[in-house]
């Protein structure tokens, strides 16, 4: 049986679409198979991060509505097998989604997928539910940002408030500098206000932007820090014990070292 | 004197962190009284009966030690009692 995870925030724009994209290809990349489900129905996003937006030809209302098969909607990655996408909808509103037969959806998946990643709308409201109903764990992204804070810690009250306890934390786009200057809250500050588990840390990271420019997550080019920090959030959700990475200022030649 | 801008940068984490401490101690409180705000509106009926409470009644929620305090301060100026 596979294992649904729910990728949210509260706060919109922290990297939720981000991180999904690239744990599910890195999972993929592992070896396991995957399937990414993006839930931010009216706002599709998923599909462009990961580069697959020109193979869309149904999503999940079609799929949940009888317009399209399970095999159709779910759409292959052009790089390998492992991992499938259901992209959200663009015409539809989020209540058009009806719970059942998401959830019934999801106990599908469970049997052919090791690993299913949902992408959670922004908010708090209907679409939120959805998104993580149907989930064993949650991992709620935030930065290290006093709104994104907050929406967080309001975000796992609502989760706990429903029976919801498997939740962790991804840090996202940290800045070891500013963190060292004081500047910033580190990932310890921000864990003992939050008073959940830690999943991981990615730092900041500017070439970010030409990952999702080209739609190539972050986790393919494995060389840089950004991949490890997703890759060994992917390793531990496979189970491992995987050191939390440390993230140092960059120095001087570095930062030169960088630019050549 | 000189330098205080400075000093008062480098801090600014560790004021995120305090402020974020402060705000959701009351904002999980409320969380967990949804009657609350009804509360504290009869509370301000009930203490306006007696006291003039015009200006700086606070009623607020706190945790501490793995309870929730209702805390009310009144401030009880010169010629209060109606």
């Amino acid at each position: 049986m596979g294992k649904i995870y729910t990728i949210t925030s509260g706060k919109g724009g922290v990297g939720k679409s981000t991180t999904t994209a690239n744990l599910a290809l890195g999972m993929a990349i592992a070896g396991k198979k995957v399937v990414a489900i993006d839930l931010d129905i009216g706002l599709r996003n998923l599909d462009m991060i990961l580069g697959l937006e020109n193979r869309i030809v149904y999503n999940i209302i079609d799929l949940l509505e009888g317009r399209a098969k399970l095999n159709s909607a779910l759409i292959r990655d052009k790089r390998g097998d492992n991992l499938k996408l259901l992209a959200a909808s663009q015409t539809n509103s989020k209540e058009d989604l009806s719970k059942e037969k998401f959830l019934d959806l999801l106990n599908l998946l469970k049997e052919q997928f090791d690993f299913v990643f949902i992408d959670s709308p922004a908010g708090i409201e209907t679409g939120f539910s959805n998104a993580f109903a149907g989930a064993e764990g949650v991992i709620i992204v935030a930065t290290p940002e006093i709104s994104s804070i907050r929406d967080a810690d309001r975000v796992v009250g609502i989760l706990e408030a429903n029976g919801k306890h498997n939740i962790s934390l991804i840090v996202n786009r940290i800045k070891p500098e500013m963190v060292k200057k004081g500047e910033m809250m580190s990932q310890d500050d921000i864990l003992q206000i939050l008073a959940i588990d830690l999943l991981g840390i990615v730092p900041d990271d500017p070439k970010m932007i030409e990952y999702t420019n080209k739609g190539e997550p972050a986790v393919l080019d494995k060389i840089s820090v950004t991949a490890n920090a997703y890759i060994n959030i992917t390793r531990r959700l496979m189970g491992e014990d995987v050191p939390q990475l440390e993230l140092k200022p960059k120095s001087f030649l570095r930062k030169l070292f960088e630019r050549l | 004197m000189l330098f205080d801008f400075l000093k008062r940068k480098r801090k600014s984490a560790k004021l995120a962190t305090e402020r974020l401490h402060i705000i959701l101690a009351h904002e999980r409180g409320m969380a967990r009284l949804p009657f609350f705000d009804d509360l504290k509106s009869d509370l301000i009926k009930v203490l306006s009966k007696y006291i003039d409470t015009k200006d700086a009644l606070n009623i607020s929620v706190s945790h501490r030690d793995g309870y929730d305090f209702i805390e009310i301060n009144v401030p009880i100026t010169g010629n209060s009692s109606k």
